[in-house]
């Protein structure tokens, strides 16, 4: 994986070719899944140790990946699994995923800074505002990079239409949580 | 970014400008970041300056009368 990311450094066009090669999108998703879906799976991981960090990895491969390309970011959105893995580590609580919840939050911010339709399109990925509006509502300097990733979502995800905004308006404690955040 | 956050959505029309504005210590809030010091504080002072003149309310009638009769008066 520490080679693959050497490789995706090389700019746009080897991000692309990488990904496409290599089916990339598709093992990273497998990757998270296997660490993410199963709650009864998440003692067992922790003692692995080396699992955990595989992870890690494999979640700030796929934030690296979707750091430039537009259509890289279009293709990880439209990915069957990928986004739904990103969210299920979100909502994660115990032990070392709050960072990886940072990193996942990190990559979505990502995937929401391509185009419009990826934007609406994230809106309506289920779970993810509500999970957004809890990470913001965490208070203390451990969540700092996990609020700020989440607010940059929101933020991105604003952009996208009138009717969005309208609704992330009325998204109950939504507003509440960022004015909150202001007054810290 | 919670300020850039607001202010994206605040960009969804006139009338979800003016629900913030009213919205319950936003305003207070933003005042309160705006008389912050300090380099650490300095994008955040930025941007809550934008929202504030991003969430001025407009200009009544009235007022636009009145600042136009007196500049009549100034141009006489």
């Amino acid at each position: 994986m520490m080679i693959i990311k050497g490789l995706i450094g090389g700019g746009e066009e080897a991000q692309k070719g990488v990904c496409e090669k290599f089916d990339l999108m598709t093992r990273l998703a497998t990757i998270i899944d296997m660490y993410s879906m199963p709650e009864e799976g998440e003692g067992e991981m922790e003692t692995m140790g080396t699992p955990m960090l595989v992870v890690r990895v494999a979640i700030s491969l796929t934030w690296a990946i979707i750091c430039g390309n537009k259509e890289v970011k279009k293709d990880m959105y439209h990915h069957e699994r990928l986004v739904a893995s990103l969210v299920a580590v979100i909502g994660k609580e115990r032990g070392e995923w709050k960072v990886m919840k940072a990193g996942a939050l990190g990559a979505i911010g990502n995937i929401a800074m391509g185009s419009n339709e990826v934007r609406k399109g994230l809106y309506d990925v289920e779970g993810l505002i509500a999970l957004l509006v809890s990470v913001v509502g965490n208070e203390g300097e451990e969540w700092k990079v996990a609020r700020e990733n989440a607010l940059s979502v929101i933020g991105n995800i604003a952009l996208s239409s009138d009717e969005v905004r309208r609704r992330l308006y009325n998204y109950p404690d939504l507003i509440a949580s960022l004015v909150a955040v202001i007054g810290a | 970014m919670a300020q850039r956050a607001i202010g994206n959505i605040a960009g969804g029309g006139a009338e979800l400008a003016r629900k913030l504005h009213d919205y319950p210590a936003l305003m207070a809030q933003l005042e309160k970041v705006k008389e912050l010091s300090g380099d650490v504080n300095k994008k955040g002072r930025e941007a809550a300056i934008i929202l504030i003149r991003h969430f001025s309310p407009k200009l009544s009638p009235a007022d636009k009368e009145l600042i136009e009769s007196k500049k009549e008066l100034r141009d006489t």
